[in-house]
């Protein structure tokens, strides 16, 4: 049997068509030829005679070229020099990318399942990273005009407690000297035991201001918030969380004014606050219910005793500067006043957000650094030198359209794979941090 | 399109090259067919009358393929080599129905003209 290949690679040579499309066309056409010369030859014909009755098909004219030339794209076949930047086709090359990668997966199935694998624990833990970036970091803290309301802690820095909590003394006299500020409120945690209602429980709660939520501007849910009546001693009323109320009273409206023993004292129900209502604080503490911090002399006149977390909001037009000028002021003046506890105890002014996110912040470089782009680049690293290896000789063989030179990563090691399952096994450990840091 | 014609008596080669397209439309409506399988069916059927060489089929062939009326594809059977089958498309069907009532309009509209048909 005559090679008929030859005689069309020929024809079709200055067509500069692409070596895949090429080859395609030479089988297809070989084998009609090839099919002509056999029934010449079943006709009686002689083998000259019919390889010459079949080569005129295409040897009579330029017909085969002048019809493919009007068909074909011709793609570029200029070498491009290792280093030197070939054209680029935007769209053409994503096909040929999406192609590529489709086929290279399909051919590597413990690769891919690997790389799916990755790339889901990947999205999930940035996903789930996300959205506590975005509760925590992005979205405004759910109080009134937060931009105003700052921390007010004392400053014991020269005996390591840059933001120390202010004794209840200092708290009182802050709040009367001011000027600064509209209001200031302090919060003391404190545990209750809640008994008289099914199964007793240890709640955690705070004692706090009468007027820390008017501060705040969080309004109740249903009943009211403290009145300064409530900040007495002995007057013993408590406000529920929305989840403590829904957890233990099964969202029964008529809970308000209803009696709660908490810590063997009764307490009158007077409001529940709505849903996400949790206070700023030196810990991030889930209250289950509030009560008046209602100090008692004794307790008022602590100076020695720190245990308070200060809240308070800035007058419209005074800046931080000013406020923390001001605070320094009124610390120096009790320093004078009570050196026996206040010398070198300054204050110092945060704002909330600050105070809020102040952990969290430090890290969102690090979020960004590690889990975004690391493993995805690893992974396409990971793609490209598996794919490389496999497919290259290949690609050269057939003259893939538009083959790119590009600079090829080596082929995937062990330790590609172990740095992979490392990154993973860090998003993992990372994102679990991030939700354990936001759940407390 | 360019064709040879090997019997008598010969058609004209421009009234042949309208014809090309709705012939092998016509001969992939069946089932897929190979190139040579459509050149020898349209040699066949037309009695010799009209026969296509590879340098005017197969341009035809990709040029129908590239509007998207057929689609070729690379079969292999076993005990055979590969072989590019070609079949209609949908948008293939809808052009050889519409040059088939095209076709058989120009071919009643010639007669009453010519008088073909009452000779």
């Amino acid at each position: 049997m005559p090679d008929f290949k030859v005689e069309i690679r020929a024809r079709l040579a200055e067509l500069r068509l692409s070596p895949v499309r090429e080859a395609e066309i030479v089988e297809e056409l070989s084998q009609h030829l090839e099919e002509e010369y056999e029934r010449a030859l079943t006709s009686g014909s002689s083998e000259d005679e019919a390889r010459q009755r079949v080569l005129e098909q295409i040897a009579a004219s330029d017909l085969l070229h002048r019809e493919l030339k009007q068909l074909e794209r011709r793609v570029s076949q200029e070498p491009v020099a290792p280093g030197a930047e070939s054209k680029t086709n935007l769209f053409g090359d994503l096909t040929q990318d999406i192609r590529y990668a489709l086929r290279v997966l399909a051919k590597n199935p413990a690769f891919t399942f690997i790389a799916v694998i990755a790339l889901a624990l990947g999205i999930g833990a940035n996903s789930a990273i996300f959205s506590v970036v975005d509760a925590v970091l992005l979205r405004p803290l759910p109080f009134k005009h937060p931009e105003q309301l700052a921390m007010v802690w004392e400053n014991a820095a020269h005996m390591g407690f840059p933001r120390n909590t202010p004794s209840p003394a200092n708290f009182l006299d802050w709040r009367k000297q001011t000027q600064s500020f509209t209001g200031m409120a302090a919060m003391a945690e404190r545990s209750f035991n809640l008994t008289g209602v099914g199964e007793p429980e240890r709640l955690e709660g705070r004692r706090v201001s009468a007027n820390l939520f008017e501060l705040l501007g969080v309004p109740a849910l249903l009943g009211r918030t403290f009145g300064p009546d409530d900040d007495r001693p002995g007057t013993h009323v408590v406000l529920l969380s929305y989840s403590l109320w829904q957890r233990r009273f099964g969202s029964d409206p008529a809970v308000i004014g209803r009696a709660l023993t908490l810590n063997g004292e009764s307490y009158t129900v007077v409001g529940v606050m709505p849903q996400l209502t949790q206070l700023p604080g030196y810990e991030n503490v889930n209250d289950q219910l509030w009560v008046p911090i209602a100090f008692a002399s004794e307790e008022a006149a602590q100076r020695g005793n720190h245990f308070l977390e200060v809240i308070a909001r800035r007058k419209p037009g005074v800046t931080l500067k000013q406020a923390q000028a001001e605070m320094e002021t009124i610390s120096a003046r009790l320093a004078q006043q009570y050196p026996d506890y206040n010398t070198r105890i300054g204050a110092v002014v945060v704002p909330l957000h600050e105070q809020v996110v102040g952990d969290i912040k430090p890290s969102a470089p690090c979020f960004a650094r590690r889990s975004w782009f690391c493993p995805p680049h690893r992974v396409r690293k990971c793609c490209q030198s598996a794919a490389r290896t496999r497919c290259c000789s290949a690609k050269r063989d057939f003259g893939a359209p538009g083959t790119r030179r590009q600079s090829v990563p080596p082929r995937p090691t062990v330790s590609d794979g172990k740095r992979i399952t490392r990154d993973v096994w860090r998003w993992i450990r990372f994102a679990a941090g991030i939700l354990r840091a936001a759940r407390t | 399109m360019a064709m040879q014609y090997m019997a008598s008596p010969v058609p004209d080669r421009e009234l042949k090259k309208g014809s090309a397209e709705l012939m092998i439309l016509s001969l992939l409506e069946d089932r897929a067919r190979h190139g040579y399988e459509i050149g020898q069916l349209i040699e066949l059927r037309s009695r010799g009358a009209i026969r296509f060489n590879v340098a005017s089929l197969y341009p035809l062939l990709y040029r129908l393929e590239k509007r998207n009326w057929i689609r070729g594809r690379w079969i292999e059977k076993a005990g055979q080599r590969r072989r590019r089958y070609y079949r209609l498309t949908a948008s293939g069907k809808n052009v050889l129905s519409k040059q088939r009532a095209g076709w058989r309009e120009f071919v009643e509209a010639i007669n009453l003209i010519t008088g073909i048909q009452h000779a």
